[in-house]
């Protein structure tokens, strides 16, 4: 991995940062990341089925999350479910993404108190 | 984690997901479902404004994801492969696979490939047809705004115009941009190494902007020319673009170069155009050749003669932009109720109308419903072949089900499966499509060897890029009606079933309702063309009224210039028919102005001494002028009196024949005219009286089934002297000969050439071939319909038999096993016969009850025969009935000599 693929996906859209976000903690079914989704944003950003899954491909296409063949003994029965998983790259773009998000609240934060 | 299966709200997202790409559909559907499904029971639990959150959420995220969804599928391509290249693979792939499929069973394929290709050839080279010759603007700058006009007399439905009705049409009307005149006018190419006559034409010098064409060369006539033209000898000629080739060479110096025509030197300032005709050339084999100037007079004349003058001009006219053809009729209407209402012309007895037509009706409308009806036959044909080649896949279609139901167990999708049939008819389409062009194009030559050059434009058919486009969209065309619905049978409900095993009855009822169809279609077909065999047959039995069978004629025009006097004229005819009349194998010889059905008679204004004439009867006759012996030669019957002797000439006393129709209408109580005396109006103060010596028979003369006119036949010496000093120059010589009259051509142009070099003897052929002409495009419609209604019943009985044989060949079993129970052989046959029948009657009713309907649209091209003339519908339903009953009856009789025990054994 180097510096031009982190550049040529960087900066993620908001749909991308929280698919990176819900997979970063394990490997996630469809629902699974909704639901940690909407768990985690307060309720507030909720996924449509459309959206996710275009969100997935897309992530799949820029090399950031792959279809997973490994799933947890506990939903062995659900077969058709797909899993992902985020790729080396896809932590590192999230890294970054994370990094950036931070440096400029810290400069926002700091614009703000000059400011008042 | 799924809810109820079910329910209207998953059906609609179901449907909903077909908005996606394929691709993404096939890899997330499942998940999309589910997600769509737990957001569902969540909503449930929130009461109605849950739900209409829900399916709020449900829409924007489909609004969103839609678009997102096929925006990465058009960027994967582009970044992955060209998607024509996708597409083509498949395309190849598919195309691959059919052309081995077919290629495994050539039998069908070939019959299915021909049978094709007759249908879409016959249909491209009609089309050809219609293309040529209605379709294609005639060779004029903005063609739709030339307009020809005419005149309508009674007894002349379209004829003349004179001088003053052109200039009065010129410059009393609003609607033209122009009017331009012309008239028709013989032509010797004098030039002693190669004389030729020709067919010229005077015209004004506004032709080429009302008619709207370029000269190759030079330049058309100025008004000052026409106008010197009118008082002295024209000095300028045009000559058409054949002439320039063939007598020129296409030499660019042959403008500006003088040329002795018609026995004195002229100047030719200009080449007309490739391919321009005049609008009265496109009926004729010959095209007018030499043009020289005409003028015509500068103002309406102050008196208006009541006839209008004589008419001897053919007329054309520009619209001004934006004026119709129907305006411009109503305005020359006016111009002639003008002309009525200040010089009392046209008395209404004489029943005068001005004809304003439009170029391409007038000149290719005859022709019109002759050339539809054939399209429509062709068509009909195609939709025989469609019919055809479905039935072939139907039956085909049976044989693979086994392959066709492994397939689909493999996994093949439906859809697959049709495209993949699909495939196999377009390819057979493209290969009968192709070969149909092939057929197309040699049908289109033989239709130009069959044109008599009387037809208007059929000698231009060939096939262009129209045509192409015509056969690839007839190609498509058939695919879709022979392919679509066999394909979709063949995947019908239970397709994964059937392996192995025979499907139901479906197929063949389907067969037999594809068979009557054809049967229908052939019989209107036939219909059409046994109506067409009677016209023709009535056509062919009209009594001309003259025999002309072993009769040469040729026709002479001697130059004014050269022949100064009447007197010299006769002469020349004297001794050219005595000498004829010596050359070996000539029985007799005369002479006549024109020959009956050869070209059109016009009528002349005549006084019947001490007659005292009914109100409102016209006093006039078609005029002719004929030698002695010419009823004879001609063998025109004499009803009464005696026919014209060598001694009429300008010597004798002056006598007139006349016709039977001349007699009928002078004295219709059948009173005697020979003795009475008649003169020719020639504005003379004293009438020259000819003593009426005889009445002949009637003539068609205008065409076989115009009205048969008054006429009076003035003998050649006597012609000067009775019209008030006409001169006899143009001739028309008939031989009759021992043998082949033929042959006496050779002779008579040499004695010709002995007497005068440079004179051109033209229109040497055979009165027969006049009369056969007269008929030429009865016989072209009839020749073409018959022979297309041939091919349709060929592939309609091709049909019927396939059918039955394949019936035959599936049920061997079954019929095995009852011969083996003790059926007899006839009870068989009985058994294949009634299906077969079935199927016959039906077609036959159909197609019975639709010609009915359909013939009527035939009506204008018949004569004589209703079209509902139930000879010709009794005659095709028996004659089909039997020839059914034949492509029934060979393969079950096959089946009754079905041998039990191998019969059993077979499968």
């Amino acid at each position: 991995m180097s510096d031009a693929d982190l550049d040529a996906v960087l900066p993620l859209s908001r749909s991308l940062l929280h698919l990176l976000m819900a997979l970063q903690e394990g490997e996630r079914h469809g629902y699974a990341v909704m639901k940690w989704v909407e768990d985690h944003t307060g309720g507030v950003v909720r996924m449509g089925p459309g959206t996710l899954y275009t969100t997935i491909q897309r992530a799949e296409t820029l090399g950031l999350v792959v279809e997973s063949r490994d799933r947890p003994p506990s939903d062995e029965d659900q077969r058709q479910r797909k899993y992902y998983d985020v790729t080396p790259l896809g932590l590192a773009a999230l890294t970054a993404e994370v990094e950036r998000l931070g440096a400029f609240v810290d400069r926002a934060r700091a614009a703000l108190s000059r400011g008042r | 984690m799924t809810g109820r299966g079910g329910g209207w709200g998953d059906r609609v997202y179901r449907g909903a997901l077909y908005l996606y790409p394929r691709a993404f559909r096939a890899r997330f559907g499942p998940g999309l479902v589910e997600l769509f499904r737990a957001r569902r029971s969540e909503a449930r639990h929130e009461g109605w404004a849950g739900r209409l959150r829900f399916w709020g959420e449900t829409v924007v995220d489909l609004m969103r994801a839609v678009p997102d969804a096929w925006r990465q599928a058009w960027a994967a391509r582009e970044s992955n492969e060209n998607p024509w290249e996708v597409v083509m693979d498949g395309v190849r792939q598919d195309l691959g696979f059919a052309v081995r499929t077919l290629s495994r069973s050539p039998g069908f394929t070939a019959l299915a490939v021909l049978t094709l290709a007759v249908g879409i050839g016959s249909t491209s080279a009609i089309f050809g047809v219609v293309n040529s010759v209605l379709l294609r603007p005639l060779p004029y700058g903005d063609p739709d705004r030339v307009v020809t006009l005419w005149s309508s007399w009674r007894g002349f439905e379209k004829t003349w115009l004179s001088e003053s009705e052109a200039q009065a049409y010129s410059s009393m009307t609003d609607s033209f941009e122009g009017v331009a005149v012309w008239g028709g006018t013989n032509v010797n190419f004098s030039s002693p190494d190669n004389p030729e006559r020709v067919s010229g034409a005077l015209a004004t010098h506004d032709l080429d902007e009302v008619l709207g064409f370029e000269m190759a060369a030079g330049r058309f006539f100025t008004e000052e020319e026409g106008l010197e033209a009118e008082v002295g000898p024209a000095e300028s000629i045009v000559i058409s673009h054949e002439a320039w080739l063939r007598r020129y060479g296409a030499d660019p110096a042959t403008v500006g170069r003088r040329v002795e025509v018609n026995g004195r030197a002229r100047e030719i300032v200009g080449v007309l155009p490739e391919g321009f005709r005049l609008p009265t050339d496109f009926g004729t084999a010959t095209v007018s050749d030499v043009y020289f100037p005409m003028a015509l007079p500068r103002e309406v004349p102050s008196s208006f003669s009541q006839g209008g003058g004589s008419h001897f001009l053919f007329g054309a006219a520009r619209l001004k932009p934006g004026v119709t053809v129907e305006a411009a009729r109503a305005d020359v209407g006016r111009v002639v109720d003008r002309l009525r209402a200040e010089f009392g012309a046209y008395p209404p007895e004489r029943a005068f109308e001005p004809i304003v037509l439009a170029a391409q009706d007038d000149i290719v409308g005859s022709l019109r419903p002759a050339v539809l009806a054939l399209l429509g036959t062709v068509v009909f044909v195609l939709l025989i072949a469609c019919a055809n080649v479905a039935n072939l896949h139907l039956a085909r279609a049976r044989a693979r089900t086994s392959e066709l139901a492994v397939r689909a167990a493999l996994g093949a999708e439906r859809r697959r499966i049709v495209r993949q049939l699909l495939t196999e008819s377009a390819v057979l389409a493209g290969v009968g499509g192709t070969l149909g062009l092939g057929l197309a194009w040699a049908g289109v030559e033989i239709f130009r060897r069959l044109d008599p050059g009387t037809l208007p434009r059929v000698g231009d058919v060939r096939i262009d890029a129209a045509v192409v486009a015509f056969s690839v969209a007839a190609t498509v065309g058939t695919v879709i009606l022979f392919g679509v619905g066999p394909a979709f049978q063949a995947v019908g409900p239970g397709l994964r079933h059937r392996m192995g095993g025979r499907s139901g009855s479906g197929t063949s009822r389907w067969q037999g309702a594809l068979v009557a169809f054809e049967m229908a279609l052939a019989v209107v077909l036939v219909v059409g063309a046994g109506l067409m065999v009677r016209t023709f047959d009535h056509l062919t039995t009209i009594d001309a009224g003259f025999d002309g069978s072993r009769v040469l004629s040729l026709a002479v025009s001697l130059p004014t210039t050269t022949y100064t006097t009447p007197e010299e004229m006769l002469t020349f005819h004297r001794e050219a028919l005595r000498a004829m009349g010596e050359l070996p194998g000539v029985e007799a010889v005369s002479a006549a102005r024109i020959l009956p059905l050869a070209s059109q008679i016009g009528d002349w204004g005549v006084s019947l001494e001490g007659y005292e004439p009914a109100p409102g009867l016209p006093m006039n006759g078609d005029w002719q002028i004929a030698a002695p012996g010419y009823f004879e030669v001609m063998g025109i019957p004499l009803v009464r009196g005696r026919t014209l002797e060598p001694g009429d000439d300008e010597r004798g006393g002056m006598v007139v024949v006349v016709n039977e129709a001349f007699a009928r209408h002078f004295w219709p109580d059948g009173s005697d005219p020979v003795g009475r005396r008649m003169a020719m109006n020639t504005g003379a103060d004293e009438p020259t009286w000819m003593t009426i010596v005889g009445v002949v028979g009637d003539v068609t003369h205008n065409g076989l089934t115009a009205e048969i006119k008054r006429k009076f036949y003035v003998p050649l010496g006597q012609w000067n002297a009775a019209s008030g000093g006409g001169r006899p120059n143009s001739m028309r010589y008939v031989a009759r000969t021992a043998g082949n009259p033929a042959t006496a051509a050779a002779p008579i142009r040499s004695l010709i050439r002995s007497m005068d070099p440079t004179l051109a003897v033209a229109e040497v052929r055979t009165v027969a071939d006049i009369k056969a002409a007269a008929v030429s495009q009865p016989r072209f419609t009839v020749v073409l319909m018959g022979a297309f209604s041939l091919v349709a019943v060929l592939l309609a009985v091709i049909g019927i038999y396939g059918v039955v044989s394949y019936g035959v060949t599936r049920r061997v079993r079954e019929i095995g096993v009852r011969m083996a129970l003790g059926a007899q052989g006839h009870t068989v046959v009985g058994l294949l016969l009634r299906r077969g029948a079935a199927m016959v009657v039906a077609g036959l009713l159909a197609g019975t009850v639709a010609a009915v309907l359909l013939s009527r649209f035939l009506s204008s091209l018949l004569y004589e025969v209703r079209p509902t003339d139930p000879a010709t519908y009794v005659t095709v339903v028996a004659g089909f009935a039997a020839v059914a009953a034949a492509a029934t009856w060979i393969p079950a009789r096959r089946a009754a000599r079905i041998d039990p025990v191998r019969a059993l054994k077979a499968e």
